[in-house]
């Protein structure tokens, strides 16, 4: 019976991966130099490595949000995750599991009257504004890199095309990665505080739902990710990929902090970040870098506006969901 | 090394088709400046019929290649930002092999008697015309082999195509000084104005390459 409510974290997890294939691998599709199915797969595989080995880091913080006492309470984050997550998706708006999560664990604390860890949250939540633009500057450097290289080293058109395919699958597969070690906890994370759940089935389990949910991706969040806020040009959209992976690296490496702090440099923190806040991030960066002629502002206010609006959406639907079931008499 | 060729080898096979449509381009032109200095002289003898197809089959020979480039690029999905752009690149520069074509075409079936005096004139023509065809191909390569200006090029043709179009008026002007009759000046009139076309045709494939090496700078 535990094990049923995890269905709540496997709808999530196909929820997550429907929606974020975009953030990894939006703009290669988008471009037409990576098909689909092929990106669905290798999207769904690298998440679900990244999540299996690298997620310890970032787990810790989610975990010190909110204390879950059953699988029940759990499965029920879980859906209200999932529906502001769907509901965002309806129109069109790439968003982040993160930022719905962080949402509604504040919302379970707020209904129950329990303490929300202000520390951790103030620190989340910094890291969302702070990450976009984190990425807008490694994707302006990247693309004045990428520029640069290409004005001294002359790669002929066609051979240039089979380079930028095979880097673009090998940074979504990177990008891929990164996603699960940073945005599993998030997902996963109601059910790892789960006393009788096994936490490798937890999230072997949400990472196959994952994969399932990149193989059904959203085809609107694709396109607004490949032209809706900018239109990229296969080159550009190599920059954009692997600046999203860089920037989830910064903030899911522990190599990276470990680096930091022995040159004496600020680090990041190690928390989960809304993917599609960098991805927001690095496409506003190569706007930026050629000018700004072409960024769809009105696209980007949508995409902002969600950052403020899914959280409070998932908060409220968790504490109505809570206010609902504990005046039916439920016991969680 | 058997496995870099075979990770690039559909851009390989693409490259040589690109290469060789160019390269028929080229040779039309040099062909055509024979064909001309033989016309001059000799009118269509078996010589010019010789010329003629051989820019016929070089006409008929980048038709085909076309279609496979087309073919390939939608089908292998190859440079999907870009492919429309080029395939309009490659229809303008097309027209400049078709319109050599049609011009020994024109001239095998009118037969056109053109005044001695006006050989040297019609011959540099023709010469310009290689000139401004040959600058075109050059930046078409130039941006195909990953050139990201190509700037030079472009003023280099439209820079060529005015000599073109100086030079036929003069031509016109003189043919209209002579005394002859009227229905034999129109001829030679448009047998300047059809050769004064292939450098217009390059002038419009010209604009197209300016367009998209703007339009695909990084």
């Amino acid at each position: 019976m535990t094990y049923l409510f995890l269905l709540g974290g496997l709808f999530l997890g196909w929820s997550f991966g429907r929606n974020n294939l975009s953030n990894v691998f939006g703009a290669a599709i988008g471009t037409r130099m990576v098909v689909f199915r092929t990106a669905a797969v290798l999207a769904g595989i690298f998440i679900l490595l990244g999540a299996l080995l690298s997620s310890t880091e970032t787990t810790g913080a989610v975990l010190k949000l909110a204390d879950i006492p059953s699988a029940f309470g759990a499965f029920l984050i879980s859906v209200a995750i999932a529906l502001a997550i769907l509901f965002a998706g309806r129109f069109g708006i790439p968003v982040s599991i993160v930022q719905s999560s962080v949402g509604a664990l504040v919302g379970w604390n707020l209904f129950f009257d329990v303490h929300n860890n202000w520390g951790v949250i103030k620190e989340m939540v910094a890291a969302w504004f702070y990450c976009p633009i984190v990425a807008a500057l490694l994707a302006i450097l990247g693309f004045y890199g990428v520029r640069a290289l290409l004005k001294k080293v002359k790669i002929p058109l066609l051979y240039r095309d089979s380079v930028v395919r095979t880097l673009l699958i090998i940074s979504g597969v990177y990008s891929a990665y990164f996603l699960g070690a940073n945005n599993m906890p998030a997902i996963a994370g109601p059910y790892l505080t789960v006393a009788n759940l096994n936490p490798f089935v937890v999230v072997v389990g949400v990472g196959l739902a994952i994969a399932l949910g990149a193989l059904m991706a959203d085809k609107r969040v694709i396109e607004t990710v490949s032209s809706g806020l900018y239109p990229l040009s296969p080159m550009e959209a190599l920059v954009v990929v692997l600046t999203c992976g860089l920037t989830l690296y910064c903030f899911s490496g522990s190599g990276l902090e470990a680096l930091l702090t022995y040159c004496h440099l600020p680090t990041f923190p190690l928390v989960p970040i809304p993917t599609s806040s960098v991805l927001v991030g690095s496409i506003v960066g190569i706007g930026l870098a050629k000018g700004h002629a072409g960024i769809h502002w009105s696209s980007l206010v949508k995409v902002i506006a969600s950052w403020v609006l899914i959280p409070i959406f998932s908060g409220l639907i968790c504490w109505m969901i809570l206010a609902i079931l504990i005046e039916g008499g439920a016991i969680l | 090394m058997g496995k870099k060729i075979s990770f690039f080898k559909r851009a390989q096979v693409l490259d040589v088709k690109f290469k060789t449509f160019l390269m028929n381009i080229t040779e039309a032109a040099v062909v055509f400046c024979q064909a001309t200095e033989v016309f001059l002289k000799k009118q269509a003898n078996p010589d010019f019929m010789k010329l003629k197809k051989k820019i016929q089959s070089l006409e008929s020979e980048n038709d085909q290649l076309r279609r496979e480039i087309e073919y390939a690029l939608y089908r292998q999905m190859i440079l999907p930002g870009m492919r429309s752009d080029i395939l309009d690149l490659m229809e303008a520069c097309d027209h400049v092999i078709n319109q050599y074509e049609h011009v020994v075409l024109m001239w095998s079936v009118e037969k056109v008697k053109v005044p001695g005096d006006l050989f040297k004139d019609i011959s540099k023509l023709s010469q310009v015309t290689q000139n401004c065809v040959g600058i075109l191909v050059t930046g078409v390569k130039a941006f195909f082999d990953g050139q990201v200006n190509v700037e030079e090029e472009v003023q280099g043709c439209y820079f060529a195509e005015h000599s073109v179009d100086e030079l036929a008026m003069d031509v016109k002007e003189n043919i209209f000084k002579k005394k002859m009759p009227l229905a034999r000046q129109l001829q030679l009139r448009e047998f300047v104005a059809t050769l004064e076309k292939i450098s217009d045709l390059a002038e419009d494939a010209a604009d197209k390459l300016k367009i998209i090496s703007v339009k695909h700078a990084l």
